[in-house]
């Protein structure tokens, strides 16, 4: 194959694909089939998906809009999105009874952010931790002048913090320092040389790729990873084996 | 010609390649994790098939002090690297010309680099002209950061783009985001002497086929930003293009070499 077209040479899984249509755009782009046929062109075997919905105005209709729309396909795992509210640790927990929570991800609070420390979030943060459920948590959802404090009062939950960008490269290695289950998913994080940096301190176990799409394309970091300074195992473990493993964790 | 050594890629041939990334830095910006090691670099270049990055310091307003370090920088690695004279008006007219005329007849850069936004000088600003002319009365290249502040939106340099004809001008970032990015396809649609360089951090899906699609293949140039971004991601964006074999040679060295006359 010509070096001008590329291909992945291990597994593939998204960790970071939102589907669906959001209040205020529309495009077909989203359809489960054209999300299948950006992910087959690319290489991308499996995908983590949220619902754009779930995402930013109801987690509960949203997660029934995110099943409607993977409708059994295997090649999607469903993320719920979460509120810390008695509502959405309902929703949770019935999903978790019937062995469908593979994992989570915070929902965008809208106007004024809610604190993400103790009192707000204390009991969904305790309930993940119990039950093994990894934790996605989107930058735009968060301070991140409270996410090392918060999470190690939950020392054996998983998370992955999505949406770093360069203008955060002066938090993500203490971040990671601090919080040894943290893992940092590489859509937007394209600072020079630092996937390597990263994963020589941390390892490559805490590297996720996922790409953002729709926002972003799916090829340019899966490229990245490629020609990064590892081995296969660890470009591996990069591209698809942790997102894997941190779902897995439960039995998946 | 560098052989790719896409380090854990069993998909890269050993095809030599000759890439030339137009939009990169030297200096530190540390806060944002940017660090100019050569060492890094070329690796960097070396795993993608980058055979020359084109670097300008833009962190020295008088130009000078940029100029010097820049250089030192180059001579280390001539072969590798190409430089840019960087230049703004917020120095007096004449200390400006007379440095810009030393960073191309003295120290050899091969084009122009502006950043109208520090001092908020607009790329349509009077005070740019006489960098305008000079780019002009020797066919040199100018590439002016751009994106939706007003003082350096594409649109403004359809404005200066037809006044002098002789000098090329490359809209860095392609605007960055959607609506910029519209002005600059019309930008380099219109007019022969505009490109559009690639670097962003928007790195929607299909943008690099909507440049192309709207300006030509012929108006488009990867950049990457390096060491600020990784070019290894932002190469990635023309490789895994929906594009043919002949329009991403044009975008990875093609267009780049005719504005910069390199054989």
């Amino acid at each position: 194959m010509s070096a001008l077209y590329f291909s992945p040479s291990v597994p593939v899984f998204d960790a970071n694909i939102r589907v669906g249509n959001p209040r205020d755009a529309f495009s077909d782009a989203w359809s489960r089939e054209q999300v299948a046929l950006e992910m087959q062109r690319h290489g991308v075997g499996r995908a983590v998906v949220f619902h754009a919905h779930a995402e930013s105005i109801s987690p509960q209709v949203g997660q029934e809009l995110l099943e409607e729309w993977i409708a059994g396909d295997s090649r999607f795992v469903g993320m719920p999105c979460v509120l810390p509210t008695d509502e959405c640790m309902q929703i949770l927990d019935n999903l978790r009874k019937h062995n469908r929570l593979p994992c989570a991800r915070l929902a965008t609070v809208l106007s004024q952010m809610l604190p993400f420390t103790e009192t707000y979030y204390g009991g969904l943060l305790e309930w993940l931790e119990q039950h093994g459920i990894t934790l996605w948590i989107p930058i735009h959802a968060v301070d991140l002048r409270d996410v090392a404090a918060t999470l190690r009062a939950y020392p054996q939950l998983q998370t992955v913090l999505t949406g770093t960008h360069y203008t955060h490269h002066l938090w993500i290695g203490p971040l990671m320092r601090a919080v040894p289950r943290l893992h940092v998913e590489m859509s937007r994080y394209e600072v020079f040389a630092q996937a390597e940096a990263l994963a020589g301190e941390f390892g490559w176990e805490r590297i996720v790729y996922g790409s953002g799409y729709p926002d972003y394309a799916m090829g340019p970091v899966l490229y990245y990873l490629h020609h990064c300074r590892c081995s296969r195992e660890e470009l591996a473990l990069a591209c698809g084996g942790n997102c894997d493993r941190l779902l897995r964790h439960v039995g998946f | 010609m560098i052989a790719c050594s896409g380090m854990s890629d069993s998909n890269m041939s050993q095809t030599p390649h000759n890439f030339i990334d137009f939009h990169g830095h030297q200096g530190r910006w540390d806060v944002v994790g940017m660090w100019d090691e050569p060492s890094h670099m070329l690796a960097a270049m070396d795993s993608v098939g980058i055979e020359r990055a084109c670097v300008f310091n833009i962190f020295h307003p008088d130009s000078r002090l940029g100029h010097d370090r820049l250089h030192r920088f180059i001579q280390a690695h001539p072969t590798r690297f190409i430089g840019f004279a960087y230049c703004t008006p917020m120095l007096p007219r004449d200390r400006m010309m007379s440095e810009l005329e030393r960073a191309i007849g003295q120290l050899g850069f091969a084009a122009i680099k502006i950043y109208p936004l520090y001092g908020e000088i607009a790329m349509n600003d009077a005070r740019w002209e006489p960098v305008y002319q000079f780019a002009n009365d020797r066919g040199l290249a100018v590439i002016s950061h751009t994106g939706s502040q007003p003082s350096v939106e594409p649109k403004l340099v359809m404005d200066v783009a037809p006044r002098f004809p002789r000098a090329n001008f490359v809209v860095a970032h392609a605007g960055n985001l959607p609506a910029q990015r519209s002005q600059a396809i019309t930008a380099a649609r219109t007019f022969a002497n505009v490109y559009i360089e690639t670097c962003t951090t928007f790195r929607g899906p299909g943008v690099i086929e909507q440049l192309v699609d709207g300006a030509g293949a012929d108006k488009v140039i990867y950049g990457s930003d390096m060491p600020l971004m990784d070019p290894r991601c932002q190469i990635g964006r023309i490789i895994t293009a929906q594009l043919s074999e002949a329009d991403k040679r044009m975008i990875l060295g093609g267009n780049a070499r005719k504005l910069l006359r390199i054989v």
